[in-house]
């Protein structure tokens, strides 16, 4: 049994606990990367990780809670994606391009997070190229589930998106209050509850 | 089988499963609690769930039936009734069949948070100890009325006997559907 630094181990131990399963990763590679997420926050119910116009300099691990990821507009505001414990979050375009962001990202439930900064991680990815491989195959799992959207998106029957997602993450439904899951699949409330 | 060895096989099987679901179920958070394995099938806080809707009502009936009059009967054969025999062969863990569940007992898609593993533990501790009383009851005597049908009456070791192997069959479910952690990237 490897033997980690217990302040990394207790300080994020779901993290660590997933990470070690991992099979990329060394015992000497989890140890490298757990104090990089040096950031701990609690967002209460209602509140921002990340609102629209900034830049966005953190990914985030949920351990506790659900959050949405929104853009706001002058009529709705639309949902496109969640995150619960164990997901990875970001507002990725302002993360990679380091513009303002248009996304927001909101506590659903009173959500319990840790973070690691955007130059803390290249810096990793640099000096280890197992985590540039890691960060690759997360991106690739993410452009597929993006994929899988945009085709959802095109399909004219509410019952027909709904029964993907529900086939694709049935567990959402579990998590994230069914309205906002209504934004996600681009029908109105009514019609969810409707179909469902 | 005679009722002593009956009930030490039965009280075992109670613990290992109440074990079972302290170390497999109790640590995990709602998300994995609460996945599908696919969409119309079972979460494993929804396999709780059914197990706890059966014990809410078997649980009471037993102990009715344990704490009236001690007889001491001796320690005589565990007999089974037909509808004991039938029952024990539907939830019977080791047959791959499936059965359409009652629609009161089917938690399908209702909203369970980690409060259900709470509820089935405090169960297993009221069941684990119908034990203690249960060897001074006969357990042949028929007067355990059957959920679905509370005409018919099971006899109250087969009974004890359906309740365990109805639990077991539903672990086995719920450790199934429970998810393995994994990290996943939303953008």
């Amino acid at each position: 049994m490897p033997v980690f630094p217990k302040t990394a181990l207790n300080l994020t131990p779901m993290l660590a606990d997933l990470l070690q399963q991992v099979p990329l990763f060394t015992p000497d590679d989890v140890e490298a990367f757990l104090p990089l997420w040096k950031k701990r926050l609690t967002v209460p119910r209602g509140d921002f990780l990340i609102r629209e116009g900034q830049v966005e300099q953190h990914l985030y691990f949920v351990e506790s809670g659900a959050l949405r990821l929104y853009l706001p507009t002058a009529h709705e505001e639309i949902c496109v994606g969640f995150a619960y414990p164990n997901t990875l979050i970001t507002a990725f375009p302002s993360l990679v391009t380091q513009t303002p962001s248009q996304y927001c990202i909101q506590a659903l439930r009173r959500s319990e997070l840790v973070a690691i900064t955007k130059a803390d991680f290249d810096q990793i990815q640099e000096k280890r190229p197992i985590f540039g491989k890691f960060w690759r195959m997360e991106l690739e799992k993410a452009l597929v589930g993006k994929i899988e959207r945009e085709v959802d998106l095109q399909l004219p029957d509410p019952a027909q998106r709904l029964e993907r997602l529900l086939r694709r993450s049935p567990h959402i439904f579990q998590l994230v209050p069914r309205k906002y899951i209504a934004s996600y699949l681009r029908m109105t409330p009514e019609t969810l509850s409707r179909i469902m | 089988m005679d009722a002593t060895t009956f009930l030490t096989q039965l009280q075992q099987q109670a613990q290992t499963q109440q074990a079972l679901v302290r170390a497999e179920f109790l640590p995990l958070d709602a998300a994995l609690l609460n996945a599908k394995p696919h969409a119309t099938g079972w979460s494993a806080l929804e396999c709780l769930e059914h197990l706890n809707r059966y014990c809410r009502f078997y649980l009471p009936h037993l102990e009715k039936a344990l704490s009236a009059a001690p007889i001491s009967p001796g320690n005589l054969p565990v007999r089974y009734s037909w509808i004991g025999r039938k029952s024990l062969a539907v939830v019977d863990p080791s047959s791959p069949r499936k059965h359409k569940t009652l629609r009161h007992m089917n938690p399908h898609n209702s909203r369970l948070t980690t409060a259900v593993v709470d509820e089935f533990l405090q169960h297993q501790d009221r069941l684990l100890s119908l034990f203690a009383l249960a060897p001074k009851a006969d357990l042949n005597q028929k007067n355990i009325p059957v959920e679905f049908f509370r005409l018919l009456r099971m006899r109250t070791g087969e009974a004890l006997e359906f309740l365990l192997a109805h639990q077991q069959r539903h672990l086995q479910q719920a450790l199934r559907a429970k998810a393995q952690p994994t990290i996943s990237l939303v953008v």
